[in-house]
C-alpha cells in the first residue's frame, strides 16, 4: 500500500473547525431557533457551519463567535417573512392568551403581555435594527462584536440600537417595567 | 435591566438541538470536509425524550449510480477478508470495464439511501445490538421542469443479527429496549428505542427546482446537464476539476483538492466519465484500495478509500472510544457506489467484533436512471423545509 501524503497532516485547519463546531453549534442553533423556529434552525444551523467552513476561518477575521453569528444572521434574513410571522404570532398569542397554528413552540409558551408587546415591536423594526437588537439580546454580543458580525461600523451599531430601544420602550408603554431605569 | 436584557429574558427560548440534528449537521460538515468529523469523546445525549431519528443520524449524504444487484436483505454485518492481491490495478481494471458500459438515461435519476446505525441495547437480562435504518429517497428529474422529490422515513429498528434476535426473544420480545450508554451518562440522557418493523416518521418535499442544480454540492452547483457534458478523458476531467477548484476558492492546493473528485461517483454521470474518474483517482497518492469486501446489504464489492480513512474513534454501547475506519464500497462491475462512508470497527469491544459495520449509507439496488416517476407518498407529511 502506497504511503499517503495525508490530506490531513498539515497544520490542520479542519481539526480546528471541528472544535469550532463542537463549541458553538448549540448556541447558533438556539439563536436561529429563537428567531425562526426549531425546525428551521435544525437545517439552518448546519448551513451556518458549512458556509463558515467553506468561507474559511483565519485569525484576521477576529473572534469566532461574531463571525458565526454574522453568518447565521445573514441566513436568517432569507426567512424574513417567517420571522415576521413569528413575532406577529407571538404578539397575538399574548393578546388572545392562547394558540397559534403557526408554530407549536409558541403554544408551549404562555406569553406574557410583556413578551407580546416586545414581539410586536420587533415585527415593526426594520431588518437592520432587528439584527442588531437580537444579536445583542439573543447572542449576547457586545457592540464591537455586533459590528464585526454584521461588518458595519460600531457607530452604526450604536445608532441602530438606540433607535430600536426607543421603539421597544414605546411598545412597552404602560406596562414598562423599565420605567424606573429610563424615566 | 434594559430593553435588550428584557428581550433576552422574555422571548421564548428554544429547545436544544437533538442529537440527530447535531449528527446530521456534523455529517454535512464532514461531507464538505471530505472526512468524518469526529465526535466529542462522549457525545451529549438528547436531553428530552426519545426521538427515534436520533438513532439513525445520517452520516455521509450522497452517492450515485446503477446497480443490478437485487438482494436487499441486510447481511450480518461482517467483512470478508480481502484477497492477497489488491492495489490500484484493481481500480484501473474496473475503469476499463466501466468504460464499456452503455449510457443510460430516463425521466428520473433515483438515489435511495439507507442511513444505518448499529446500536447497543439492553432488555431484561439480555444485551444485544439493533440496527436502526433511516431511508432517504431522492428523485432527480432529467427535465428541470419536472419536480424534485425527496422522501425521508424511518425504515425499521430491529435486532441486528439472528443471535441478537434470539437475545431479544429471550428477553420476552419487548417492544421497547434501553440504549446502553457510557458510564456516567445520566439516565434521562440514555434513551429507549422502540423496535419497529414498519416505516414511520415519513416526511417529503416535492417541488420544481427551476435552476436544476443537483443537490450534491461538493463540487459546486452543477446541473444534470453540466454532469452530462463532463469529459470522459482523465486529462480533460482533471482540467475541469481545476476550474472547480478555482471556483471553490483554492483554499487547499489542487493536489489536495483532487480526491474530492470521488464525489462524481455519487452523481449521475455517464459510465465513460465514471471510468475517467476512477482512472484519475487511481493515480492519486491519497487513494487506497482495500480489495474485495461484502457490503452491508450482502453485495460483493471493492473497498476503496479516497480520503483519510483511519485514526477515528466512536462511541459504542458503554465504550466511549472504539477505533473505527471508513471505507467506500464500489460495485466491482459498474463502479457504482454500493455503500458510502461505511464505518467499520477497527478493534473489538463489548458486543462488537472487529470488522463489524457500525454505521453506513447503503445505496438500495433501485438506484439509477428510471422512466418511473415519483408518486406522492401516502401517509407522509409534506415538509416545508428541505430534507438534507
Amino acid at each position: 500500500m502506497a504511503p499517503r501524503p495525508d490530506l490531513v497532516d498539515p497544520p490542520d485547519l479542519r481539526d480546528g473547525f471541528e472544535q469550532i463546531f463542537n463549541a458553538h453549534f448549540a448556541e447558533i442553533h438556539r439563536y436561529i431557533a429563537r428567531r425562526l423556529s426549531d425546525d428551521i434552525a435544525d437545517d439552518l444551523a448546519a448551513e451556518v457551519f458549512l458556509a463558515a467552513y467553506r468561507g474559511g476561518y483565519d485569525a484576521s477575521r477576529g473572534q469566532v463567535r461574531p463571525w458565526l453569528y454574522g453568518i447565521a444572521t445573514h441566513l436568517v434574513a432569507r426567512h424574513r417573512r417567517t420571522e415576521l410571522r413569528r413575532w406577529k404570532a407571538l404578539s397575538r398569542t399574548a393578546e388572545r392568551h392562547e394558540h397559534s397554528h403557526e408554530d407549536a413552540a409558541l403554544t408551549r409558551v404562555a406569553a406574557s403581555e410583556l413578551t407580546g408587546r416586545l414581539a410586536g415591536a420587533l415585527a415593526g423594526l426594520n431588518g437592520g435594527d432587528r439584527d442588531v437588537v437580537l444579536l445583542s439580546a439573543l447572542g449576547g454580543l457586545s457592540h464591537a462584536e455586533v459590528a464585526a458580525a454584521l461588518k458595519i461600523p460600531a457607530g452604526t451599531v450604536a445608532s441602530r440600537l438606540n433607535r430600536a430601544r426607543k421603539q421597544l420602550r414605546k411598545a412597552l408603554g404602560d406596562v414598562n417595567p423599565l420605567e424606573e431605569n429610563h424615566g | 435591566m434594559d430593553e435588550i436584557n428584557l428581550l433576552a429574558s422574555s422571548l421564548p427560548d428554544a429547545r436544544p438541538p437533538s442529537d440527530e440534528v447535531v449528527e446530521r449537521a456534523r455529517a454535512r460538515l464532514s461531507t464538505a470536509m471530505d472526512r468524518p468529523v469526529r465526535r466529542r469523546a462522549r457525545p451529549r445525549m438528547r436531553p428530552w425524550g426519545w426521538t427515534l431519528g436520533a438513532a439513525a443520524a445520517t452520516i455521509a449524504i450522497v452517492t450515485a449510480v446503477i446497480t443490478l444487484v437485487s438482494n436487499l436483505a441486510p447481511a450480518p454485518p461482517t467483512v470478508l477478508t480481502p484477497p492477497p492481491v489488491t492495489g490500484k490495478d484493481a481500480l484501473l481494471r474496473l475503469a476499463d470495464d466501466v468504460a464499456r458500459l452503455p449510457d443510460e438515461t430516463g425521466a428520473y435519476w433515483r438515489r435511495p439511501l439507507l442511513n444505518t446505525y448499529l446500536l447497543r441495547v439492553r432488555a431484561g437480562d439480555e444485551t444485544f445490538n439493533v440496527l436502526s435504518v433511516k431511508r432517504v429517497d431522492l428523485w432527480e428529474p432529467s427535465d428541470p421542469r419536472d419536480p424534485v422529490q425527496v422522501r425521508s422515513r424511518m425504515e425499521y429498528v430491529r435486532p441486528a443479527t439472528p443471535a441478537d434476535e434470539r437475545a431479544w426473544r429471550a428477553a420476552g420480545s419487548p417492544p421497547v429496549v434501553q440504549r446502553v450508554c457510557t458510564p456516567g451518562t445520566a439516565a434521562k440522557d440514555c434513551s429507549k428505542e422502540r423496535l419497529r418493523t414498519e416505516p414511520s416518521q415519513c416526511v417529503y418535499t416535492r417541488a420544481v427546482n427551476p435552476g436544476g442544480v443537483f443537490s450534491d454540492l461538493r463540487l459546486g452547483a452543477l446541473t444534470l446537464a453540466d454532469l452530462a457534458a463532463l469529459p470522459a478523458d482523465p486529462a480533460k476531467l482533471r482540467e475541469w476539476l481545476r476550474t472547480r477548484w478555482k471556483a471553490e476558492g483554492k483554499r487547499e492546493t489542487f493536489e489536495e483538492f483532487l480526491p474530492v473528485s470521488y464525489a462524481l461517483l455519487h452523481m449521475p454521470v455517464r459510465p465513460a466519465v465514471r471510468a475517467a474518474v476512477l482512472r484519475l483517482l487511481a493515480d492519486l497518492p491519497t487513494t487506497k484500495v482495500g480489495g474485495s469486501i461484502t457490503d452491508p446489504l450482502g453485495r460483493p464489492g471493492l473497498a476503496v478509500a479516497f480520503v483519510k480513512s483511519e485514526g477515528f474513534t466512536t462511541v459504542f454501547g458503554s465504550d466511549d472510544e472504539v477505533a473505527e475506519r471508513y471505507t467506500t464500497i464500489l460495485d466491482p462491475r459498474t463502479g457504482a457506489v454500493l455503500t458510502a462512508d461505511a464505518a467499520i470497527a477497527a478493534e473489538s469491544a463489548e458486543g462488537l467484533a472487529k470488522g463489524t459495520f457500525m454505521h453506513y449509507t447503503a445505496w438500495a439496488p433501485e438506484a439509477g436512471w428510471t422512466d418511473d416517476r415519483p408518486s406522492r407518498p401516502r401517509d407522509c407529511r409534506l415538509s416545508e423545509r428541505p430534507i438534507p
